[in-house]
């Protein structure tokens, strides 16, 4: 192999694959990056058996090849490059890295050695979507996941796609994010409803990859998930396990409904709940004169506090408390300027872009008694 | 040999021909699934120990396998989910630590949190029988006109006879029917004490106030327990009007009618009487009979008429107990693989019922009867033929003959009468008690007091 290639293109395409190492691998193979070059293509391939990320980085191929070299080493010596374009030769096992003042070369393994990545082998059914429609369905729902090892199911989104819609959900129990991709939003489609599990680590090396210009698309088959672009493509296994039935908790009643200006609230919430304590609790109530609602929080030993927000009420309710990191978090996944905001006593609360059916997201209140 | 067992000698042979990181990253997990004509199938953990395997190790594994087995011609590959299994079992392991918090959203439904109610129960499973039916009459007419008919509706009766089963069923009848425009609301008396002293504690009376006057229906269990409660009666006492006096449902359990509930003050009692008060009683025989196979129908299971008989006849006191004693027989049943004989029914029953029963002496039925009736001993033995006599004396010689299976001689004896009158006591009282509930329930609290002394 022997390839010549721009420093910036390559230290992207490190960057990118860098994600899929994991800690701990019992396979030193795993802590390498395959290079490959084929034809025109130059390819960088990393995994840790549970996604793999490829990159293809423009450059020019003076000879085809293939070899596995260690990852952090490669990227810590281009990282400290100074020149634009690098030489990539491969001498036996080790690769001879060559730049006008620059001269190393790494030790690696053969690529033979390098696990075997999985393909998909319908490449047929598939949905595509641009990157800005992928990020903006992704990004606000992936915030109401959950890391956690004991329920994997939480530990993702549900990807339910019903012929002529997408629906993206997820929970952690304490509050749930739906958002739905209408049908001409999408282009392509599965012959059957599919509803599976990607895991939220892949959703968030995903979100960092995959820009707004991209042309994101996705391929399914009864056990991974191919997503590739013109030169990322990565490939993740779905999460087993089944989805709670979350259709019963969504609130369709409101004790009070209120609509105000989002930004309005960010900023009242962020300074009530300075005084929240651990569990960051904000007490939610209605004017006596129902011309606002008034935040609150604090207790008696650290001190109290409380904000007016003007707004008509139509109708009073008791006292409910929220975790505000949970409000915010909400919040901040919501485009617009309103936020109408659904209040319930003892149920759920939610919050959406009065103007933006398609997304919603739903908070249970902490119950006190 | 068993797949297995194959597999497991497979894997040793392997061990030795790779690296050690390399078995364990790829072969760990692995697992011989099927061997059908010729083809063996292996399953692996994930896509990439799959491809990898399939590619890299399939002539060593073939090679060692035929060693063993040389019926197998060709290995598939698979992918098995045992990882996410196994995260389903910690999980359920851990299920108690991360039991749901009272903030999260329940994603689990079976217990409503608003209105309290265990779906359950509902009217349809209620079995009905003589002792129960006014009970069950009253209870779908309330459904029908919630708030106006029968208010409040004040049922009574001993442990384990289907109360709550009755209450929570009309809640939930009234839920479906009305399609939750009518809100129902189940409380036990316990909880509700709760909330009161908990919003004395807080200061915040007026929050109880509303979650119980904000609601059409309201069911309390048990109230016999907030009897001597003062401040809870009072609350309750205001809830109560409050509710009464714009047509809402009240519905009280309690497991003595209001006039014997001694704490109980004298203005909640006489509201209670002011509505509609039933009794559930001890089912009779058909009523056992008809419970036991309903609860048979719903788990699936089958029992011989006869070992049925047997326990409707044994069981006689309490619902709860023949459930515990057919599911028993019916475990027995299940892990012995074979129906179940009536006698080790009787074996089963005896050894569940055994252990409430005492030995009682002639002495304890007599004075018990005695004590119940409210006469002295020694009319009851003589020869007085007084009215209000008779029926003492002849229960007395029928207990003393059932429970204690003496001869009819010594019980004519005992009781300063002839042989012939003790048999004819003994038969008339077993007539009567088939078709007289009153008589039924006054010797279910005898036997009562009996084992009570």
């Amino acid at each position: 192999m022997k390839i010549i290639v721009l420093r910036a293109h390559l230290k992207e395409g490190l960057v990118v694959v860098e994600r899929a190492l994991g800690e701990g691998a019992s396979l030193p193979i795993l802590k390498n990056v395959l290079l490959e070059a084929r034809g025109e293509d130059i390819t960088l391939t990393a995994t840790n058996l549970e996604i793999a990320l490829r990159y293809s980085v423009p450059g020019k191929v003076l000879e085809g090849g293939s070899l596995t070299t260690p990852l952090g080493l490669l990227s810590n010596i281009v990282g400290n490059l100074t020149s634009e374009r690098i030489n990539l030769e491969q001498k036996q096992q080790a690769l001879l890295i060559k730049t006008e003042n620059y001269e190393g070369s790494i030790n690696g393994m053969p690529a033979e050695d390098f696990p075997i990545i999985p393909k998909i082998s319908n490449q047929t059914e598939k949905i595509s979507m641009t990157g800005s429609v992928f990020r903006g369905a992704l990004g606000p729902v992936a915030g109401a996941a959950q890391i956690t090892d004991l329920r994997p199911e939480l530990s993702s989104v549900l990807w339910d796609y019903s012929i002529d819609n997408i629906r993206l959900v997820a929970t952690d129990t304490y509050r749930l994010a739906e958002k739905t991709v209408t049908g001409g939003q999408y282009q392509g489609g599965y012959p059957q409803p599919l509803r599976k599990l990607i895991p939220l680590r892949t959703i968030q090396e995903l979100l960092r990859t995959i820009k707004d210009t991209d042309e994101v698309e996705l391929l399914p088959d009864q056990s991974q998930l191919l997503v590739r672009t013109k030169n990322f493509e990565c490939i993740t296994r779905f999460v087993e396990g089944v989805f709670p039935d979350y259709q019963t908790i969504i609130p369709s009643a409101f004790t009070a409904e209120v609509t105000l200006k989002k930004q309005e609230l960010i900023d009242a919430l962020k300074l009530v709940s300075v005084l929240g304590g651990r569990n960051n609790e904000v007490r939610v109530e209605p004017e006596k004169t129902l011309n606002g609602i008034k935040l609150s929080s604090g207790d008696t030993v650290a001190g109290e506090n409380q904000y007016l927000l003007p707004v008509k009420l139509t109708n009073g309710f008791n006292r409910v408390t929220f975790n505000a990191r949970y409000l915010l978090d909400g919040l901040r996944s919501l485009i617009g300027e309103d936020v109408f905001w659904g209040i319930n006593e003892d149920k759920p609360a939610l919050l959406k872009n009065p103007k933006d059916p398609s997304f919603f997201y739903i908070i249970a209140p902490i119950l006190t008694s | 040999m068993d797949l297995e067992n194959l597999w497991r000698l497979v894997l040793g042979e392997m061990e030795q021909k790779t690296s050690r990181a390399n078995f364990a990253t790829w072969l760990k997990g692995s697992c011989f699934l099927d061997r059908r004509d010729g083809v063996g199938c292996v399953g692996l953990p994930n896509n990439f120990a799959k491809e990898w395997v399939q590619n890299k190790y399939h002539k060593d594994l073939l090679g060692i396998i035929r060693i063993f087995d040389d019926s197998v011609k060709k290995l598939e590959f698979v992918v098995i989910s045992e990882a996410a299994e196994e995260a389903h079992k910690r999980a359920a392991a851990a299920g108690e630590r991360t039991s749901p918090n009272q903030s999260q959203i329940s994603l689990e439904f079976r217990v409503d949190p608003e209105t309290n109610l265990n779906s359950r129960y509902t009217l349809n499973s209620f079995v009905v029988g003589s002792s129960n039916e006014l009970a069950h009459a009253a209870a779908s007419a309330v459904v029908q006109d919630v708030g106006t008919k029968y208010n409040p509706f004040f049922v009574y009766g001993g442990v384990g006879l289907g109360k709550t089963h009755l209450i929570q069923a009309v809640g939930n009848e009234i839920l479906l029917r009305y399609h939750g425009t009518v809100r129902p609301k189940y409380v036990t008396s316990e909880r509700f004490t709760n909330d009161v002293v908990w919003a004395i504690r807080n200061k915040r009376m007026e929050d109880i106030k509303k979650k119980y006057r904000d609601v059409d229906v309201l069911i309390i269990d048990d109230i016999q327990f907030i009897g001597g409660k003062e401040k809870t009666e009072e609350e309750f006492f205001h809830t109560f009007n409050a509710l009464y006096e714009h047509n809402k449902q009240i519905i009280i359990s309690s497991d003595r009618p209001p006039q014997s509930i001694p704490t109980l003050e004298e203005r909640l009692r006489s509201r209670f009487e002011g509505g509609l008060i039933v009794d559930i009683s001890y089912p009779e025989y058909e009523t056992r009979v008809a419970i036991i196979k309903s609860k048979l129908q719903q788990g699936g299971r089958l029992l011989s008429d006869e070992v049925v008989d047997l326990i409707a006849r044994r069981v006689k006191k309490n619902i709860r107990e023949l459930e515990g004693i057919l599911n028993k027989i019916v475990f027995y049943q299940d892990k012995k693989q074979t129906d179940i004989s009536r006698k080790v029914a009787e074996e089963i029953i005896d050894k569940s019922i055994q252990a409430f029963s005492r030995p009682v002496s002639d002495a304890q039925v007599i004075g018990a009867v005695a004590d119940f009736y409210n006469i002295p001993t020694t009319d009851l033995i003589g020869r007085c033929r007084r009215k209000e006599i008779v029926e003492p004396r002849q229960v007395t010689m029928f207990l003393l003959r059932d429970i204690l299976g003496l001869s009819y001689p010594y019980i004519g004896e005992k009781m300063g009468r002839d042989h012939t009158t003790a048999i004819h006591s003994f038969e008339k009282i077993t007539v009567e008690l088939t078709k007289n509930s009153n008589l039924n329930q006054k010797m279910f609290q005898i036997r009562e007091l009996i084992n009570k002394s």
